[in-house]
C-alpha cells in the first residue's frame, strides 16, 4: 500500500504581469516548485478574458509542507496591501513523494 | 476624402463589424492570442518595411524627428496628468496611469492611419514610423515618477505613514521593488522589442532579400490589419459596459485628450518637421493615440492602487474607437487646412 502524506496546495489567481515578481518570491521562499496554468474568468475588478497581455490572468499552483505555509503566505499578503489583485486559497492535499517537495528550487 | 469615405476603408468597417458583432451578442469567439499573434506580425511587418525606407532617409530629420518624439512622448502625460488633476475625479495615482497611457502610442490605431492613407492615394515620409518606436516607452517612465510623487503627497496627507508600500521602497520579505527593472521593462517590453529589432532587419538587409519579403510584408498586410482589427472592435465594445463606472467626465477626457495630442502632433508634424500632408497627419495619430499594449501591464505592475478599470476604458473602450472612426479622417482634414493655410 502506498503512503500518503498531508501538504497544502496553495492556489494563487493574478495577473501574468506579477508572474515574475512572484517567482522571485517562490526561490527565497525556498518551495520546491510551481505548476502555471492561464485563466480566464470575471470577478471584482472586471473581466480578464485572455486577449491582450494586460487582462490575461494565471493561476499558480505551490504544494508545499505546513512549516513553509505561513511565510509565503505573508509574503504574498505584502503583494496585496500594495494594491495587487490577487486571490489565494489553500487545500489540504495527500502526497505520495514528500522527498519532491522539501528540496528547494535552484 | 470624406469623414464617411473614411468609414468605407475594409479596416475601419472590419473593427465596426467587431463593434456590432459584440454588441448583438454573437457567440463569435477569435482563438486564444490571435490578437497577440496579429500585433506581432503587424509590428513585424511595419518595423522592416520602414527600416527599408529609412536606410534611404536623410539622418539629420530622423535625428530631428527622434526628439520631437521623445518630447511628445515625455510631455502629453504631463499635460494629461494635470488636466485630470484640474477635473478633481480622479485620485493622482489613477491620474498618473491614465495619463501614462495617452503619452504612449497605439499601433493600431497608427496601422489604421496608414490603412486610410493608402486607401485615399495620400503619400507620406518613413519618419513617423521611428518615432512610433521612440514613443512607446517615454511616458511609462512619466507615468512611473508622477506616481512616486502622487505617493509622497499622499504619504504628507497621512502625516507621514507611507500611501501603500510604493513603487520606490523595497519589500519587506527582501524583493527589491526599485525603478530599475519597471525601467527596463519599459524599454525592453515586446513592441519595442519587435519594432526597433524589424526595422534595424529592414534597414541592413540586402534589398533581393526584402523583395522577396514582399508577398508577407505588403501583400497580405492589409487583411491582417482587417483580421486584428476585427478583433480589437470585439475588445473596445467589451468596455462599453464600464462607461458607467468611469463616469461621463472620464468619457470626455477620452475624446478630449487625443484630439489635443492630434492638434499638437499635426502642429509639429506640419510646421517643425516640414512633413507632407500625409506624414503629418500619422504624427498628429501619434499625438492622439493612447496605448492599449504596453503601457497597462506596466501600469499594473508599477501603480497597483490603480484602477484598471479606469484606464483600460478610456484607452481601449473610449480613445481607440473615437481615433479609429472620427480623430484620423479628423486629423487628416486638420492638417489639410494648415497646407492650405
Amino acid at each position: 500500500m502506498v503512503e500518503l502524506y498531508p501538504y497544502k496546495l496553495v492556489n494563487i489567481i493574478t495577473m501574468d504581469a506579477l508572474q515574475e515578481k512572484l517567482r522571485d518570491m517562490f526561490r527565497r521562499h525556498e518551495v520546491s516548485g510551481y505548476t502555471i496554468i492561464r485563466v480566464r474568468g470575471e470577478g471584482r475588478s472586471g473581466e480578464s478574458a485572455g486577449t491582450l497581455d494586460f487582462e490575461t490572468n494565471i493561476m499558480i499552483k505551490v504544494i508545499l509542507p505546513e512549516e513553509k505555509l505561513q511565510r509565503l503566505l505573508d509574503g504574498l499578503q505584502r503583494q496585496k496591501a500594495k494594491g495587487y489583485h490577487m486571490k489565494v486559497f489553500i487545500n489540504d492535499i495527500q502526497v505520495t513523494d514528500p522527498d519532491k517537495y522539501s528540496m528547494p528550487l535552484q | 476624402m470624406s469623414s464617411l469615405s473614411n468609414l468605407l476603408v475594409p479596416a475601419v468597417l472590419f473593427f465596426a463589424l467587431g463593434v456590432i458583432a459584440r454588441l448583438i451578442k454573437s457567440d463569435l469567439r477569435f482563438p486564444p492570442d490571435l490578437a497577440k499573434v496579429l500585433s506581432i506580425y503587424l509590428l513585424m511587418s511595419i518595423g522592416l518595411h520602414g527600416g527599408y525606407e529609412l536606410a534611404k532617409a536623410d539622418l539629420g530629420t530622423a535625428v530631428n524627428s527622434i526628439f520631437w518624439a521623445l518630447l511628445l512622448g515625455f510631455g502629453l502625460p504631463i499635460v494629461g496628468y494635470l488636466a485630470l488633476l484640474v477635473t478633481r475625479k480622479v485620485n493622482p495615482l489613477d491620474a498618473a496611469a491614465i495619463s501614462a497611457h495617452y503619452g504612449s502610442v497605439s499601433a493600431g490605431t497608427f496601422l489604421t492611419a496608414i490603412a486610410f492613407l493608402d486607401s485615399s492615394g495620400v503619400q507620406y515620409e518613413s519618419y513617423p514610423l521611428i518615432m512610433l518606436a521612440v514613443m512607446e516607452s517615454p511616458a511609462i517612465i512619466v507615468g512611473l515618477l508622477l506616481a512616486a510623487m502622487a505617493r509622497k503627497q499622499l504619504s504628507a496627507a497621512n502625516n507621514g505613514v507611507p500611501a501603500n508600500a510604493g513603487i520606490a521602497d523595497r519589500d519587506n520579505d527582501g524583493s527589491s521593488n526599485k525603478f530599475g527593472p519597471l525601467l527596463r521593462e519599459a524599454f525592453t517590453n515586446g513592441s519595442v522589442v519587435v519594432l526597433i529589432g524589424s526595422m534595424v532587419i529592414g534597414a541592413i538587409s540586402q534589398p533581393s532579400g526584402i523583395e522577396k519579403l514582399k508577398p508577407f510584408i505588403d501583400e497580405i498586410f492589409m487583411g491582417v490589419l482587417c483580421l486584428f482589427l476585427f478583433e480589437m472592435g470585439m475588445e473596445a465594445a467589451r468596455r462599453i459596459k464600464e462607461f458607467k463606472k468611469v463616469g461621463v467626465h472620464l468619457v470626455l477626457y477620452g475624446m478630449l485628450m487625443p484630439l489635443f495630442g492630434g492638434v499638437v502632433g499635426a502642429l509639429i508634424g506640419h510646421y517643425v518637421l516640414d512633413f507632407s500632408v500625409g506624414g503629418s497627419t500619422l504624427v498628429a495619430v501619434l499625438g492622439a493615440s493612447a496605448s492599449y499594449i504596453a503601457v497597462p501591464p506596466a501600469m499594473r505592475l508599477a501603480i497597483p492602487e490603480a484602477n484598471p478599470s479606469f484606464y483600460l476604458t478610456l484607452s481601449l473602450g473610449v480613445t481607440f474607437p473615437f481615433n479609429v472612426l472620427v480623430g484620423i479622417p479628423l486629423y487628416y482634414w486638420f492638417v489639410q487646412y494648415l497646407a492650405g493655410s
